[in-house]
């Protein structure tokens, strides 16, 4: 199974517009990214803030519901956050190129 | 020094104290003193005399001898004092050096005895308060005779002292006042000089006459000195039990400050877990008990532990997938708006005929040269479906035929990659989803195996499968369909094989079981003479479907071009068979509003429509190409779809045209690419169309291509069902000889 996540984040990367992949754990630290180190903690760390802000707000308003996805639609990228309890995933792409 | 001491105390007794004071305490002894002044009381008694009084052992001289000058010579001398003395000292048990603390010498130790007295012995009493008085009524004259009666005191005092000398003996107490004397004798001797002896007798006198005077004072004061001796002040110096506080210091208490922050979330969430963990514990106490009673253990903790491990992987590889299809959904934005909202505009002007809007084009890389042989839409999720990877149909069986094979599930969601992949032996030809069950699926083997995958699990293994050569087919098997469960809900489907035999296969606890439902024979002439034995020949099926109503009921299609109608309640007995295409038969469906009507396609490049019971096709369409599939829609009674092997999707529509079709769209124009099989969307006006190259194009129906009657407003009410039954029935109506056209129809459908 580690193998398929492998192949799925490498299939991730490979995709048209995809700028970049992050995988953070749950210390924050990324363990895994195809970006350079500085902008790589950096987006873990901010992103990190952000995933368990927004699961709070939605843990807040129904402590049944959860946070799944996050995607976050720049001028520039979209961000996509899937915040889990061990660890977050994070892509960066690039919507405007992947489409043309 | 006693010697001299003598001669000095004599001479001593001129002398005179300067400190008058410092003889009181002898006054408090007057038990030396009785002794001592007892004498010239004595000798008072008759007569005052001015002679001396001597003692009765006085030397005796002549004048001569007491008119010889003796020189007196007083010499300052300090007299020597030993330096280095030592001093034992009990308290600490060593000889410490010895320091006087008194203001002076000792020169001369004398020990002395006290004697006590018994209270009857009046007389010395008397003496002793006596002298008692006389002494002070000597200080109460202090100040006029002060001299004076210093040295009449002393003079006392030396007799007292000569007397206890000689009398009683030595008195311990006087060491101290000898010495003292004697100092005072020698500091005050210029003074004693002067004084002469010629006083003393009057003093003497006096003190006698105060003597006579006060003697009735003195008789109360003896009382107070009774028992001097036996006067103890009785107390007891108990132990002082001294209290102490005793304190022990322990180590203080671990302190923590613990603070965090909380939600109404994170303590639902501490509640949930508890709760968890309360049911486990419960379940954990009735497995115990259950394991006591058959003493077996199992081992718990590797299992928790896998399966956490798992879970995370698990939920990684979901997060990923998310992802994926989120991405995916980025870059085919266009795509994703089409398939939802996208209808052609242009159809309006159009008429009937109707367009495809190709979508997505999904691809397998790993199997790029291997056929689609199969797609089924999944029951449950109108945007998956599957598609079996393997050899092209018209290949020989057992030739050729690549050692590789896929079941694939594609989700609209992630057009770039399949949702899941389970290589297989060997190419795998056909599938069905269960209908109820919506992650088990059948699949059928180009060997004739035949297995059954439950996709909802994360293993590939096949849940069944045939194992032995003897229950397998012994060709490729064409096609699979599940039945219905059977009353008591065993699953069932059956498979078609290229071997000539219809088998159903019953899912037991672990295996299948094998029934053969028919052998397709072809009783026709030639038949093959092996040997002088002459051999039937046996159709190889190619398809099967089964009637939409009656379930016993099903058609077969063989590679000869026959149609089987059979039911599975005869195994040796064929319904109807007719010779119903020149060649292999490729589909067989019957039409979704109609269970009469079903169409035909074949790789003699014909699609024919027929009606039950009919030996005779209704309408037949030629193509002049070879066609792979041939479905009706779900969506329109008379509208169907072909595809042909040449790329190219053929749309009819019977009630616009009989004879002409309403779309006809290239797919892939690449001449490498055949079209193999397609399938139909139950829900979305979305096809699927399966190719050579693994590849699965998805096509979106223009609106003419679906048009559904719908109930008219006003006037009788009508459904879609029967305005759609209608419709195909209008527009057969034509083709049908219109004698036998009602009544034939009817009488057969009341027949099956």
């Amino acid at each position: 199974m580690a193998s398929e996540v492998e192949d799925t984040l490498k299939r991730i990367q490979s995709y048209r517009g995809v700028i970049g992949t992050i995988v953070v754990n749950n210390e924050g630290i990324p363990i895994k990214s195809t970006l350079d180190n500085s902008t790589s903690v950096q987006y873990a760390g901010l992103i990190q803030q952000l995933a368990d802000k927004a699961r709070s707000v939605v843990r807040d308003l129904d402590p049944s519901n959860d946070l799944m996805f996050l995607r976050m639609r720049t001028k520039k990228h979209e961000i996509m956050v899937a915040p889990d309890k061990d660890f977050i995933m994070i892509v960066i792409q690039n919507p405007t190129e992947a489409q043309s | 020094m006693p010697p001299k001491l003598d001669q000095m105390t004599k001479k001593a007794t001129r002398l005179s104290l300067s400190q008058p004071i410092q003889k009181k305490p002898f006054n408090k002894e007057p038990s030396r003193r009785q002794v001592k002044i007892a004498k010239p009381v004595d000798d008072n008694i008759g007569i005052l005399s001015n002679e001396p009084v001597k003692p009765d052992d006085q030397l005796k001289l002549t004048d001569e001898e007491l008119d010889e000058l003796i020189s007196n010579v007083l010499q300052v001398v300090e007299p020597t004092e030993s330096t280095a003395r030592v001093v034992y000292n009990y308290k600490d048990g060593a000889f410490i050096p010895y320091t006087n603390s008194f203001p002076f010498i000792t020169l001369i130790e004398l020990k002395s005895t006290l004697v006590h007295q018994l209270i009857s012995d009046l007389r010395g009493n008397n003496n002793g308060t006596k002298l008692l008085e006389v002494k002070e009524e000597t200080y109460q004259d202090k100040e006029d005779h002060a001299t004076d009666m210093d040295e009449n005191v002393e003079q006392i005092h030396e007799e007292v002292e000569e007397g206890e000398s000689e009398g009683e003996g030595d008195f311990p107490n006087d060491e101290r006042d000898g010495g003292d004397e004697i100092d005072e004798e020698k500091t005050s001797k210029p003074k004693a000089a002067s004084d002469s002896d010629e006083e003393a007798p009057e003093t003497i006198k006096e003190e006698f006459k105060t003597n006579t005077n006060l003697s009735t004072k003195q008789k109360c004061a003896p009382k107070k000195l009774m028992n001097q001796f036996n006067f103890f002040e009785r107390c007891a110096l108990t132990e002082e039990i001294i209290l102490r506080d005793k304190e022990v210091q322990t180590t203080p208490p671990m302190k923590n400050d613990f603070c965090t922050y909380t939600t109404q979330w994170i303590i639902y969430d501490a509640y949930n877990e508890d709760y968890l963990k309360q049911q486990e514990e419960k379940e954990k106490e009735k497995k115990d008990k259950i394991v006591v009673h058959g003493s077996k253990k199992s081992t718990y903790k590797n299992k928790k532990y896998d399966v956490t491990e798992d879970q995370t992987e698990k939920s990684m590889l979901m997060a990923a997938k998310f992802l994926e299809r989120i991405i995916n959904l980025n870059a085919m934005d266009a795509i994703a708006q089409d398939f939802r909202y996208y209808e052609d505009p242009s159809d309006q002007f159009r008429g009937r005929e109707g367009t495809l809007l190709p979508l997505w084009t999904m691809t397998y890389d790993k199997a790029h040269n291997l056929y689609v042989t199969d797609i089924s839409w999944s029951p449950d999720y109108f945007d998956l479906f599957a598609v079996t990877l393997g050899t092209s149909q018209g290949h020989f069986p057992l030739i050729d035929s690549p050692s590789v094979g896929y079941v694939c599930l594609w989700s609209l969601k992630n057009p770039s990659y399949p949702e899941y992949i389970n290589q297989t032996h060997c190419g795998a030809m056909c599938l069905d989803f269960h209908r109820d069950r919506g992650f088990l699926l059948a699949v059928g083997f180009h060997d004739g195996h035949l297995a059954v995958y439950n996709v909802s699990l994360p293993s590939k293994e096949a849940q069944y499968m045939t194992d032995s050569v003897n229950t397998k087919h012994m060709a490729c098997v064409r096609q699979v369909v599940w039945a219905k469960d059977l009353p008591d809900g065993e699953l069932n489907f059956y498979s078609i094989s290229e071997d000539g035999t219809v088998c159903n296969w019953l899912l037991m606890q672990s295996e299948m079981s094998k029934t053969i439902i028919v052998t397709l024979i072809l009783d026709i002439e030639p038949q093959i003479t092996l040997g002088g034995k002459s051999e039937t020949l046996i159709g190889r099926g190619t398809t099967i479907a089964f009637h939409p109503e009656n379930n016993g009921i099903y058609l077969v299609g063989t590679n000869e071009g026959y149609i089987f109608k059979c039911n599975i309640e005869w195994s040796s007995y064929f319904m109807q068979k007719f010779k119903a295409h020149e060649m292999t038969i490729c589909r067989i469906d019957y039409n979704k509003y109609d269970p009469n009507i079903y169409l035909s396609c074949s790789g003699d490049c014909t699609v024919k429509i027929w009606e039950d019971k009919s030996d005779v096709p209704l309408l037949i369409f030629d193509l002049l190409r070879s066609v792979s599939d041939v479905l009706w829609s779900p969506f329109s009674s008379t509208v169907f779809g072909v595809v042909t092997e040449d790329c190219d999707v053929v749309f009819y529509d019977l009630d616009a045209d009989k004879y002409k079709h309403i779309c006809c769209q290239p797919v892939q124009s690449d001449s490498q690419y055949e079209l193999s099989k397609f399938a139909f969307n139950w829900r979305m006006p979305v096809i699927v169309v399966g190719s050579s190259k693994s590849t699965v194009i998805t096509l979106k129906m223009s609106p003419n291509l679906r048009l559904v009657m719908k109930p008219p407003k006003k006037g009788k009410h009508y459904t879609t069902q029967m305005l759609e039954l209608e419709k195909l029935h209008k527009a057969l109506d034509s083709t049908r000889e219109p004698d036998t056209l009602a009544i034939i129809a009817d009488d057969e459908t009341t027949d099956s």
